[in-house]
């Protein structure tokens, strides 16, 4: 699992060095050279009190290719379900937070997921986050392989 | 002569002084307007399972809002919020007369019990209040909290649209401003600490 392996890595060389394989590693688990680069980096989740089941996680993703790339979803032990979600605004000037079924990222483009935004919505923790601990999550794109990476947990 | 000389360098230095006093020093604040559309008093229960009544909240300068446990990325996020609002306060020694208040426009889920759990992991000093459905609603209305349920979401939980401003109350329970969560959380503080 190329996921693991990732995660292994970025534990045991540090962010910058981790940050670099990650954007390597699928290459290399594809064996091809011309997929899309992606960068991605502000990786962190929402640390909530034990009582509450559900989170959600914030990143930022550039494109640095020609090619669009497009986020399907993402995987994660920690959680039951995930889902690609955003805070939409209403006519009456509520917000309601709308599921997305992908997120296009458009070549030379970044594309921030953030509080009061995009968001990964995990659904059902399995268990309750430390704050400050890192959990790995997989980014799933349409012509890459997962991007696994350390998201921290935080307020 | 010497002495006049001497008496007009003081006078001159005295006008520097008051001069250099009143062009660098910072403008008096007007106060805050009182919005006299929103608030007054209302019941409901707190997180202990006991009676509340706005009444309780006189006297203290109050940052109050609106959500729901359930809320996974807004509600968090204010109360992380609001609650760094709070140390910074209480580490100045300002936090005495200062109260935070929650309130859910999920009582179904948000029992007492739950509020407990939920906001003690904030801060513990955060009230936090529920009720039944017609409370709820009547704070709701008196505030103008914009809340509906729209549905469930893919797992089975009720998803509410929802407004989403901070109040800042004065000592007399008025509405004197509305904050966005996103507000600076140093303008909140320069506003609190002029209704102190």
């Amino acid at each position: 699992m190329i996921c693991l392996r990732c995660f292994d890595r970025v534990r045991a060389l540090g962010p910058l060095l981790a940050l670099s394989l990650a954007v390597l590693a699928p290459l290399s688990h594809a064996g091809e050279i011309d997929e899309p680069e992606l960068l991605i980096d502000n990786m962190w989740l929402r640390a909530v009190p034990p009582v509450s089941s559900n989170t959600a996680g914030y990143f930022s993703v550039t494109n640095t290719s020609d090619e669009p790339v497009t986020l399907l979803g993402f995987s994660t032990d920690i959680a039951a379900a995930g889902e690609l979600h955003t805070m939409a605004p209403q006519d009456d000037g509520t917000r309601r937070m709308q599921r997305l079924p992908d997120v296009p990222v458009p070549a030379g483009e970044t594309v921030h997921f953030a509080p009061g935004g995009h968001h990964l919505m995990l659904f059902r923790l399995t268990r309750p986050l430390e704050e400050g601990e890192q959990v790995e999550l997989c980014l799933e794109f349409d012509v890459t392989a997962p991007y696994c990476l350390p998201f921290e947990v935080r307020r | 002569m010497k002495k006049l000389v001497l008496m007009a360098v003081a006078v001159m230095l005295i006008l520097a002084a008051v001069v250099a006093w009143e062009t660098t020093r910072e403008p008096a604040r007007e106060p805050l307007p009182v919005n006299t559309r929103m608030g007054g008093d209302f019941t409901m229960t707190d997180q202990r399972g006991e009676a509340f009544h706005s009444d309780a909240l006189k006297g203290q300068v109050v940052l109050l809002f609106f959500g729901f446990t359930h809320c996974p990325d807004i509600c968090p996020a204010t109360m992380a919020r609001m609650t760094q609002l709070y140390k910074n306060l209480e580490a100045a020694g300002q936090a005495d007369d200062v109260q935070m208040v929650f309130i859910t426009f999920d009582p179904e889920r948000d029992t007492p019990e739950h509020l407990s759990q939920y906001l003690t992991w904030f801060h513990e000093d955060i009230i936090g209040l529920t009720g039944s459905e017609e409370q709820v609603e009547q704070v709701a209305k008196q505030f103008g909290v914009v809340f509906m349920p729209v549905g469930e979401d893919s797992q089975g939980g009720v998803e509410f649209a929802h407004s989403d401003f901070v109040y800042l109350l004065d000592r007399e329970s008025r509405v004197r401003k509305l904050y966005p969560v996103d507000a600076d959380l140093k303008e909140m503080q320069d506003d609190l600490l002029t209704l102190l």
